[in-house]
């Protein structure tokens, strides 16, 4: 094996093994420096050639001692699935250094592709496609070299890109139509593609009012879009870009932030849930994976379709996951067009009139602000005075007194304004919570949904009126012309690709399949004249094309620009040529030597009536210049 | 292979695990099977456990993985049937009994395609292997060519089979050719010895006047040594001497095809080697610019001008597949070949 080192694949299947490389660098669960490591090496031997390489016993001695090194990684801590990267990559590194036998080409194509399946689980990036497309180029090339090692003549070069460019164009399609063709069992298991949970602040049982971003944090957390046809875009955008979605509510004050308070009756299920009765819009729900489990509902919410896994439902009207999802997930929503609640709420208890921790100044600002008259004319006075104060994410808040802070600097975020609505409304005596949540979002034009992010996070209060919980928001509504896009219309078409990616490939489903080809048929039925049409129309074009570049051909071969130049020359030489008189039948010019004189007449027929290529001015002259030449 | 799983140290009863599996020939379409190599049936276990965890997780990555892999094993499967579909037919060149004969011909491709296509036809009682290498628009044939016994064989059918491009299966097709092989006999010296011993009317002095190919049996002093120093292709020239007026007075040479009774085959297998001598003596030269000297063969009741090109790989192929006759030979001058009356 050792006489096959330089082999002609010896960069490609170096390309193969990148590929995988790459692909598994694309998860956020791989470590910068461990990926590096078989990049570095890889470059390195690229630039030096097969020349940098450890033999075979020491390239799997290095692959031992990584084996040893992620076993004590894994004692000390670190992650399993972390560990387990690690490994791999490091096992690249120790395939990339070895030496080039036909057996180290055979584990780079074997690694590369246990990195590219390993990646598969580990991320759900777009960017997978990349790595995914390159490798099947590079893999076509790379066996298509080495699969002759055993033949006469060794393995074979690589063939020229335009030959190999159909086989993997035909590659591509195949892999289209596979993808869609394949039937789909959701199980739902470990092997789905998982992303590290992104870290949301709000969405726990208890927060601190002085805990809180200070910064606009432009993390998408969900996209939403139209999956039905019921509804027009634009009707979509105007019946879904004003709702609250609803996350944790929070009934406990404790004097520095909230708690949710008591466990209310809850109950879990997974598959489809009728909240209410009637029909609404079908909107597909992209949740990105978060440390939090909730799922966030809108005001009108019908129907949950097909829940991939268990929730919980308590009485306070939070919805959670049993267990944080680590993948993005489809969620199927049935949404009235109206904003009415949809989950039944139980009558307010106890802790939500709790006063018990309501800060001395601040009941003495609601007997202020308030004024006299019916506790909710009262309480709507201080939410309009509320309303008219500052909305400011970067004001210092004593975090031991955060609500004297708020009424001193009359400036805040909404989870103060929510807070201090909220105890006002107890002072009051009617019972209040706060909910967090999201609201409003931000409309994409381009792909026509609708995309939540972090910074789109708002807090707000509930309050027992006329004996159901009635939403106040007393955040001003400065909040929402923040500005925090630097390129608004680059990230809508990113965004927009990135929906594309989850919804036809993360997210594509046996409905999706049933879809498209209801879709294909559709077209095709509105398309069949044309189709006929064009199915007449082209083989006559191209009949006609052929005839006519023919027949042009021929004009320009029998009475082009050659003849005129070529009956001069010979006329210099004493020979006159008939008109349509072929060459053959003439005398060999004068000063001309027989044998050119047949070579070159010989010449002349295969560029006007063989498969030589047709001859311009330039090259008769030349072919002219070399019978008069001497020797 | 260059990706043989024996380079993964799999343990023996693995591997001839796999040759099993390797020795099964699937059915695809009249005239084509499907086989697996070692690597083959390796990739495709690998694919199975790809979709078993794609279906099973339903991860459309993995099943964008496995449709990947898939499409390239369906692809490989479509350009190797387009190769051995577009394969041109080799010319085999004409064979001589119990030689060995090394083919090495290259020629243009009608379409641009990779790999290498193993063909095998049966000769009679032999068969014939070739490889085929293909290349961009170049076709490169390969093989050693060798035929125990003489005929005319007519080749109509081609076995060719390929596991290019990536290795992964051994697509077999058959197809249907008219290829016609020739085999000539092993010539036997034949010379119409005067009384010195020479070469019957043929010695004039130091003149020779062209060079013939050697055969068993030639005098080493007639080869020209000077000429085979620096020759590449292995064969040794034999300078033929003759006068002036020989070499225009045309050779005739009958050949009776028939055979006694009691005499073996091989003596009439003899006869025709004897032929076959003569024919390569005075037939057609390969430098075009020698003398020739006028020839002719009546081999039974057929004549043929050895001048002639035509007529003279006629000659080749009757001396190929002659069989003995009951008729005496045509005509009455030259030089008569005959079994009879030779016991």
């Amino acid at each position: 094996m050792a006489g096959v080192t330089g082999l002609r694949a010896e960069r490609l299947t170096l390309a193969v093994l990148l590929c995988g490389i790459a692909s598994l660098a694309l998860s956020d669960f791989v470590s910068p420096l461990y990926w590096s490591l078989p990049v570095c090496a890889a470059l390195l031997r690229l630039w030096r050639g097969p020349s940098f390489a450890l033999s075979e016993m020491q390239a799997s001695l290095v692959g031992w001692l990584g084996f040893i090194w992620v076993v004590a990684e894994v004692l000390l801590g670190r992650a399993l699935v972390i560990a387990f990267t690690d490994f791999l990559l490091i096992l690249a590194f120790a395939v990339v250094v070895e030496a080039a036998t036909a057996r180290n080409h055979l584990h780079r194509m074997l690694v590369g592709l246990f990195l590219l399946l390993a990646a598969a689980v580990l991320t759900d990036t777009m960017f997978y496609a990349l790595p995914l497309l390159a490798m099947a180029w590079f893999l076509w090339r790379a066996a298509a070299c080495l699969y002759g090692l055993g033949w006469p003549g060794g393995d074979l070069p690589a063939a020229e890109i335009r030959q190999d460019l159909p086989a993997v164009l035909l590659v591509i399609a195949l892999a289209v139509t596979l993808f869609v063709a394949m039937p789909r069992f959701e199980f739902h298991t470990l092997l789905s593609a998982m992303q590290p949970r992104m870290e949301t602040s709000g969405f726990s049982d208890s927060v601190r009012l002085g805990d809180f971003a200070r910064e606009l944090d432009t993390s998408v957390v969900m996209r939403i879009e139209l999956a039905g046809s019921t509804y027009e875009p634009a009707q979509f955008r105007r019946l879904v870009a004003g709702r609250y979605w609803r996350g944790a509510t929070l009934s406990q004050f404790t004097g520095k932030g909230w708690q949710k308070g008591g466990s209310g009756r809850f109950r879990q299920q997974a598959g489809d849930i009728r909240f209410a009765a009637g029909d609404g819009m079908h909107v597909a729900v992209y949740r990105e994976a978060s440390d939090h489990g909730y799922i966030l509902w809108p005001d009108g919410l019908l129907y949950l379709d097909d829940l991939p896994q268990s929730v919980r439902i308590d009485d306070t009207g939070a919805m959670t996951f049993v267990r944080a999802p680590q993948r993005r997930l489809r969620l199927l929503m049935d949404i009235a067009p109206h904003h009415a609640h949809s989950l039944p709420m139980r009558a307010p208890r106890r802790l939500e009139s709790d006063r018990s921790r309501t800060p001395v100044p601040l009941k003495a600002w609601v007997q202020r602000v308030g004024g006299t008259g019916v506790a909710s004319v009262r309480l709507a006075r201080i939410a309009t005075e509320l309303k008219g104060w500052q909305y400011d994410l970067n004001v210092a808040v004593d975090a031991a007194h955060p609500l004297l802070s708020f009424l001193q600097n009359r400036r805040g975020h909404c989870e103060l304004y929510a807070t201090t609505l909220a105890l006002a409304a107890r002072e009051l005596g009617l019972p209040s919570r706060v909910v967090n949540g999201y609201y409003r979002g931000e409309w994409n034009q381009a792909g026509g949904f609708l995309l939540l992010r972090q910074l789109h996070a708002h807090s707000w209060t509930e309050v027992w009126l006329e004996g159901q919980w009635q939403r106040m928001d007393a955040t001003p509504s400065a909040r929402w012309q923040l500005s925090y896009m630097r390129f608004p219309t680059l990230d809508q078409l990113w965004e927009t690709a990135k929906l594309t990616w989850y919804r036809y490939v993360l997210a594509f489903s046996d409905v999706d399949r049933a879809g498209l080809v209801d879709q294909l048929w559709q077209w095709l039925k509105g398309a069949a004249l044309w189709l006929l049409g064009g199915a007449l129309a082209v083989p006559l074009i191209w009949i006609c094309y052929r005839s006519g570049l023919k027949r042009f051909q021929n004009l320009l071969r029998q009475h082009g620009r050659l003849w005129p130049l070529l009956d001069r020359w010979l006329k210099q030489r004493g020979v006159y040529r008939l008109p349509h008189q072929p060459l053959r039948t003439l005398p060999v010019p004068d000063g001309i030597k027989p044998e050119r004189w047949t070579q070159f007449v010989r010449q002349w027929e295969m560029q006007a009536f063989g498969t030589a290529s047709p001859w311009h001015r330039r090259e008769l002259k030349r072919h002219l210049g070399a019978l008069l030449r001497r020797g | 292979m260059a990706y043989d799983p024996a380079d993964l140290k799999l343990p023996a009863w693995l591997l001839s695990l796999l040759d099993r599996v390797v020795r099964l020939r699937l059915p695809l379409a009249p005239g084509w099977r499907l086989g697996f190599t070692r690597p083959g049936i390796i990739f495709v276990a690998g694919l199975s456990g790809v979709w078993a965890a794609a279906l099973y997780s339903g991860n459309n990555l993995l099943y964008l993985c496995g449709a990947m892999l898939l499409s390239l094993m369906l692809a490989a499967l479509l350009q190797g049937s387009y190769l051995l579909r577009r394969l041109p037919m080799p010319v085999l060149p004409m064979l001589q009994a119990g030689e060995t004969r090394v083919l090495y011909q290259t020629m243009p491709l009608p379409a641009v395609c990779s790999g290498v296509v193993a063909v095998a036809c049966a000769v009679g009682d032999a068969s014939l292997q070739l490889s085929a290498r293909c290349h961009g628009r170049e076709l490169r044939w390969d093989g050693r060519l060798r035929v125990e016994q003489r005929g005319l064989f007519s080749a109509r059918e081609l076995l060719l089979s390929t596991t290019a491009p990536l290795g992964l299966f051994l697509l077999c097709c058959t197809r249907s050719v008219a290829m016609e092989v020739v085999v000539l006999p092993v010539p036997v010296l034949f010379l119409r010895m005067d009384s010195s011993g020479n070469e019957a009317g043929s010695f004039s002095g130091d003149e020779w006047h062209d060079l013939r190919a050697y055969v068993a049996g030639d005098s080493p002093s007639r080869i020209h040594w000077r000429k085979a120093q620096g020759e590449t292709t292995h064969t040794w020239a034999v300078k033929r001497f003759g006068a002036a007026g020989d070499l225009q007075a045309k050779a005739c040479l009958r050949v009776d095809l028939r055979r006694p009774s009691g005499l073996p085959y091989s003596a009439f297998e003899q006869l025709i080697g004897q032929a076959w001598y003569w024919v390569k003596q005075h037939g057609e030269h390969e430098d075009a610019g020698a003398i020739r000297q006028p020839a002719e063969l009546i081999l039974g009741a057929r004549h043929f001008d050895l001048a002639d090109a035509v007529e003279y790989q006629s000659a080749l192929r009757a001396i190929a597949g002659a069989e003995p006759a009951l008729q005496p030979p045509a005509g009455r001058d030259g030089l008569l070949l005959s079994l009879i009356g030779a016991d």
